[in-house]
């Protein structure tokens, strides 16, 4: 489906895009990017040793020629050189810290940054009487929330688009696996789904209790995978390095980290896909019964 | 009976909280009528309207629009293509234009690409706004905002309007052109219902009539029923000369009950609850009494009157 026919088939999407896809936010957000980037790299390259003291400082970034003990335990670590006696920086460490840093940076803006623009925008629609006016149209709910998801979003979406290919170089000179970038955006898309569809069924539904319950939920499920990306970026230079390499490189390890790895990966996708169906079915109820209460919607009361 | 009918709700009740707003409300309107609901402030009107709109769901009870059963919590797409709906704060997207306004719902009705640009010209031209097409509707006035709203009301060409408390702030001259749309309207066929405080705009548009009373429906009929049986019409009498004469003569005939001075002119408002030929009779009899009369004039009652004699006026 091209841009265009989305626009022709989706009126909601057409009518958030145009309200929001301005040249004067697109120039800011282009800009506030631009910024944030050469900061970014700014921070990193501050954080390279001196590669010609006779201590390297911050080590994490100085190339390793070898290692005398097991990951994980205490060991001597042995420094890399150049013929003239300077550190050899480890550039791929160094722009793997980026990419971490960068993804962290992702799930900050998009799944949570866009579930409450999300939720405000429905909130505002319902406040100002136009949600009925939707729910009256030939549209099916379905078509409505999806031009809303796609919609309402749409600058922080750009704002990513810009990141990207600082973000593909940095996957690049880390050279990380293909399995591994693709659980991340699997992760990724799976995160935005469950909390766009929470607060759809949040703001639509108005259930105090049981919305307070879910984005509990799902705040621990995205709170795992945020742990799981911590426990993986801050290991330390010689195990990331013996370790860690290995597994984003093959994504095999003897030790049963991948493995493990994999499989909190996995359950907490289903988790999300779980989450993100139910949320979705209720919206879809709450869309069409604006002053529905706990019973009606929680209960599948049925009418004849 | 259900096919028969524009309009046909059993035993309709919304309740929020501890509060009844309608209770049992067996509503029934036939095709192409005009059906005023009136009634004081918190007497339901809203409520019933909003739950016909599917804008609330019944506690209880069942509604039907042109036959087909609203289903509460489903699309109910046959009777949403039927429907069109304009709430009492008629809500737009301040940063629109008129254009954009309309063409985005032309959108959302599904109109085909070809018969949109056509129909959302036509709207405009209906309500009065052509000229105002390119501004934003955060800069219309109060009327033209309605005005606006209503040709989003209509845009998909809908069989039965529901509109609530349509004029309700407008000056006289924004009334006057809503009402004349209003009338464009009604000559193709289409149901209205429609709810207002204004009852001589009212007693101007509609064929049918509801009153409403603490969330009950406690009248429903044609409008010449509610003149018949208040029975009661109005006569305005006009004479030259010294109108103490016309009020003692008045005063002393049967069926004439107030007399009321029209101010700033040589007229007479007479309340009369006597039969055509009675009043044939009194203007007989003031001509033989030789009072120089100019103006004669029998009316079929003041709906505002009737309502407010009914006693209907308690809120729910």
């Amino acid at each position: 489906m091209n841009f265009q026919t989305l626009k022709d088939s989706n009126p909601q999407f057409l009518r958030e895009f145009k309200s929001r896809f301005q040249p004067i936010y697109i120039t800011i957000i282009a800009i506030a990017s631009v910024v944030f980037q050469i900061c970014l790299l700014l921070w990193f390259y501050k954080q390279l040793p001196n590669t010609t003291g006779s201590s390297p400082g911050i080590a994490r970034y100085v190339a390793i020629s070898s290692y005398d003990g097991i990951p994980g335990y205490r060991g001597s670590i042995h420094y890399a050189f150049d013929a003239n006696r300077h550190y050899l920086i480890d550039w791929r460490t160094w722009w793997f810290d980026i990419f971490h840093a960068l993804t962290w940076m992702m799930f900050l803006v998009l799944p949570l940054g866009g579930s409450f623009l999300l939720l405000q925008d429905i909130k505002r629609e319902i406040s100002q009487g136009t949600l009925h006016l939707l729910r009256l149209s030939r549209q099916s709910s379905q078509r409505i929330l999806i031009g809303k998801i796609l919609g309402v979003p749409i600058m922080l979406y750009l704002a990513i688009a810009t990141l990207l290919p600082v973000y593909a170089i940095a996957l690049l000179f880390a050279r990380l696996s293909i399995i591994a970038i693709a659980i991340i955006a699997l992760f990724f898309i799976s995160a935005c789904g469950l909390l766009y569809s929470y607060a759809l069924l949040v703001s639509l539904t108005q259930i105090p209790s049981p919305g307070q319950v879910f984005i509990g939920l799902s705040g621990i499920i995205q709170g795992g995978g945020l742990w799981l990306w911590s426990w993986w970026g801050s290991r330390t230079h010689a195990e990331l390095h013996y370790a860690g390499y290995q597994a984003w490189e093959r994504f095999s390890h003897t030790r049963g980290e991948i493995r493990n790895f994999t499989l909190i990966s996995l359950a907490l996708l289903a988790i999300s896909v779980c989450g993100t169906a139910y949320a979705w079915y209720f919206s879809q109820k709450g869309f069409y019964a604006p002053t529905s209460t706990r019973a009606t919607i929680l209960n599948f009361k049925i009418h004849d | 009976m259900v096919k028969q009918l524009a309009i046909y709700t059993h035993g309709l009740t919304k309740r929020f909280d501890d509060r009844i707003a309608v209770r049992e409300v067996n509503l029934k309107i036939p095709y192409g009528e005009v059906y005023g609901l009136i009634g004081p402030n918190g007497a339901g009107k809203t409520t019933l309207i909003k739950l016909l709109a599917m804008a609330e769901e019944p506690t209880q009870g069942k509604i039907w629009i042109y036959g087909d059963r609203l289903v509460p919590n489903q699309p109910n797409d046959r009777v949403k293509g039927r429907l069109g709906y304009l709430p009492d704060d008629f809500p737009l997207y301040n940063d629109m234009t008129v254009w954009e306004y309309l063409e985005y719902f032309a959108r959302l009705y599904d109109l085909p690409p070809s018969r949109r640009h056509k129909r959302v010209r036509e709207v405009l031209e209906l309500v009065r706004l052509t000229d105002k097409e390119t501004s934003l509707t955060a800069t219309l006035s109060r009327g033209m905002k309605q005005r606006l709203s209503l040709a989003r009301t209509v845009l998909h060409r809908p069989v039965m309007l529901l509109l609530d408390e349509p004029v309700s702030g407008l000056d006289p001259v924004a009334r006057q052109l809503f009402r004349d749309i209003i009338k464009t309207l009604q000559k193709s066929q289409i149901t209205i219902l429609i709810s207002s405080h204004i009852l001589s705009d009212l007693a101007e548009l509609c064929t049918s009539i509801g009153i409403m009373e603490q969330g009950n429906l406690v009248y429903s009929g044609p409008l010449s029923e509610l003149y018949a049986s208040a029975g009661q019409q109005q006569i305005l009498v006009a004479a030259t000369g010294d109108l103490n004469v016309l009020k003692a003569q008045l005063k002393s005939s049967p069926g004439v009950g107030a007399i009321e001075e029209l101010p700033n002119s040589s007229r007479l408002r007479v309340d009369f609850s006597g039969t055509s030929d009675q009043a044939a009779e009194l203007m007989r009899s003031l001509i033989k009494a030789g009072i120089p009369i100019t103006e004669f004039q029998c009316t079929p009652g003041d709906l505002e009157s009737i309502f407010l004699k009914s006693g209907h006026q308690k809120t729910s």
